[in-house]
């Protein structure tokens, strides 16, 4: 029997629907793979393109760190103009041509602009073109500066005078800061002093008073500037602390106040000194009263008190170093005490407490720079009135080696430093020798440190400030504020 | 099989529907892929402008202080890659500041914390990093 198989349904009731259902399929396939490999394409070409512009950044960024390399050896070299960056023959950046191509085709330019002699503006721009989609540039623009340079301290050991202000009246102006082109001094207020004194210092060797109108109306004692806000310690017995805006100081005036601050005790304060925005302040001997105390200035026209500590003698000077502050004192087993003001909301004596000198002749002024901390006292017969102290292996004293000790022969009643170390600076009572200058590094040396002093006929030394910036001493004593300046 | 028998067309146009929705798949990856790739490069590219603005701010800092100890940061500068903030000055006189720098270009924002040693009579750069938070300032 012949068994004859039907044919499928598809085929016998609807011949074309198999070729339709192939022809269907075959389009959507050639849809789907020409979306599949355009997405290909088209990721990949992305990724190259995106390639490509992270390289001309990373080249570009490249050519920044070269011009800064020629900026570290010589501000000078950074010329005006369009240049290449690339390795020298030295082995060391320079300016090549106009322009530098990497091997693999990225075209660098940097632009340097001179806007001012310290400042230079560089454009690095690189070009890219490796066909119609594969071009480009990108570009990254730096400020540099000339910050690397370095001041030149002339010879102090031959000082002359280059300025001063004098007045007829014993004034008895007290401590010195500076801003800009001003100079902020303070004064007692018994003999006509008005507490405060700003002098225009633009031309040194002519000090112009300015801001004549205003008046503190109470003794000024100690002061130190932060930006454009100045603090001043008092003699007040309510305020001693007083914050002015000194953003205009030819017009300072009592309007210009920000705030103040009261410390316990009255007019006890006798020193002041600034870390960030922590004020660091001691005051005199008192039973009651705490002798050091560190408030925040977060808001300067609302100064609180963080923390404060008592001892048995006066806190007269402060020098903050490295986390601690050094202060003269007229405890008379601890002329020099440190303290640890690390943490300003816990301060704490350091661990060896300080340093007990021969005899009992206040500490009266202190700097701690480097890996020293000088000492001035007061005038004593049997004690040499200069002290410096070692403070490399710790913040406490612990001779040896040191301490060295330097007559005076009168109360050191202020002193500075200078940067360097090199030389101090001293105002002094001693006749003749109101100014004093100390050579640090024959001091550590045990060679006799005296290395300049002037005399003045304006009264007794009572305030030094060294000034690197225009390498000039600003010196205060009872009629004048006189600016000294070094041998070239 | 009646099925196999009435549709039999289906077969192939459902494996190819089939093999399409894996194609959309990998199609809409790449794209994706294409897209971030596109997305990283700019990021890059913002990045880098922050911190080449991050650094103009801290060569700017770096001369004020020098050229005047009691310069208390706080302020900015602005160019057409974007801002750059310099913080509070840390510290006070001629040792042992703190400038922290923050350049900001589109979404990247990048940091640096400068510790100086001392300023003068040079600047002395005790270290200069990178930070992703700073902890030697404070915002005010």
């Amino acid at each position: 029997m012949l068994n004859v198989q039907s044919p499928p349904l598809c085929r016998r009731s609807r011949p074309a629907f198999l070729l339709l259902d192939v022809l269907l399929g075959i389009s959507v396939f050639a849809i789907i793979t020409g979306a599949v490999g355009y997405g290909i394409l088209y990721s990949q070409r992305v990724s190259i393109q995106s390639g490509d512009r992270m390289r001309a950044v990373t080249v570009a960024a490249n050519a920044l760190e070269g011009v800064r390399a020629i900026r570290d050896e010589d501000f000078a070299l950074l010329t005006a103009g369009i240049h290449g960056v690339g390795v020298g023959s030295a082995g060391r950046f320079t300016f090549t041509g106009s322009g530098m191509v990497t091997a693999d085709g990225f075209r660098t330019t940097v632009t340097v602009e001179r806007p001012a002699t310290d400042h230079a503006i560089v454009t690095a721009v690189v070009a890219w073109s490796f066909g119609v989609e594969r071009t480009g540039t990108a570009a990254l623009t730096l400020e540099l500066t000339d910050w690397r340079q370095e001041k030149e301290i002339g010879n102090w050991a031959s000082p002359s005078l280059d300025g001063a202000f004098i007045s007829e009246d014993p004034l008895e102006f007290n401590a010195i800061a500076v801003k800009g082109n001003y100079a902020f001094v303070t004064s007692e207020t018994d003999h006509g002093g008005v507490g405060l004194y700003v002098f225009d210092i633009t031309d040194t060797s002519s000090p112009q008073r300015v801001a004549e109108g205003f008046s503190l109306d109470v003794a000024g004692r100690q002061l130190v500037v932060a930006g454009t806000t100045l603090y001043v310690l008092t003699a007040s017995p309510s305020a001693e602390i007083r914050v002015y805006d000194i953003s205009s100081p030819d017009t300072l005036s009592a309007d210009d106040l920000l705030g103040s601050f009261n410390l316990p005790g009255e007019g006890l304060g006798r020193s002041i000194a600034l870390f960030g925005s922590t004020l660091f302040v001691t005051s005199g001997e008192d039973a009651i009263a705490d002798q050091l105390y560190s408030l925040s200035i977060s808001n300067p026209a609302q100064i609180t008190l963080l923390d404060s500590t008592h001892d048995d003698g006066g806190y007269l000077g402060i020098s903050l170093h490295n986390g601690y502050a050094y202060i003269a004192s007229s405890e008379d087993v601890s002329e020099l005490v440190v303290a640890d003001v690390y943490t300003p909301s816990d301060l704490r004596v350091a661990a060896g407490s300080g340093y007990n000198l021969t005899d009992t002749p206040d500490g009266l002024a202190v700097a701690a720079f480097g890996t020293s901390a000088l000492l001035g006292r007061s005038v004593g017969d049997t004690i040499e009135e200069l002290v410096l102290f070692d403070i490399a292996n710790n913040p406490v004293p612990s001779p040896p080696p040191g301490p060295w000790y330097h007559d005076i022969g009168g109360n050191v009643v202020a002193l500075d430093t200078d940067p360097t170390g090199r030389y101090a600076f001293l105002a002094t009572d001693k006749d003749a020798k109101q100014f004093q200058v100390v050579d640090l590094w024959k001091f550590v040396s045990g060679l006799p440190p005296e290395a300049a002093y002037k005399s003045t006929t304006t009264g007794v030394g009572r305030g030094v400030k060294y000034d690197i910036l225009r390498d000039r001493t600003y010196f205060t004593t009872t009629n004048a504020f006189i600016i000294y300046k070094p041998a070239p | 099989m009646m099925f196999a028998r009435a549709r039999c067309g289906y077969v192939f146009l459902l494996s190819v529907l089939f093999v399409g929705v894996i194609a959309v798949a990998i199609t809409a990856t790449m794209l994706m892929l294409g897209w971030l790739a596109i997305a990283n490069s700019q990021i890059m590219q913002q990045s880098s402008k922050a911190l080449t603005l991050a650094e103009t701010c801290a060569e700017h800092a770096l001369l004020q202080l020098y050229e005047d100890n009691t310069y208390d940061g706080l302020e900015s500068v602005t160019n057409s890659d974007g801002i750059c903030a310099i913080l509070r000055v840390g510290g006070a006189g001629n040792e042992n500041r703190t400038v922290c720098i923050e350049g900001t270009s589109g979404a990247s924002t990048r940091r640096l914390e400068i510790v100086l040693q001392r300023l003068l009579p040079s600047v002395l750069v005790y270290s200069w990093q990178e930070v992703k938070v700073f902890t030697s300032c404070t915002y005010d």
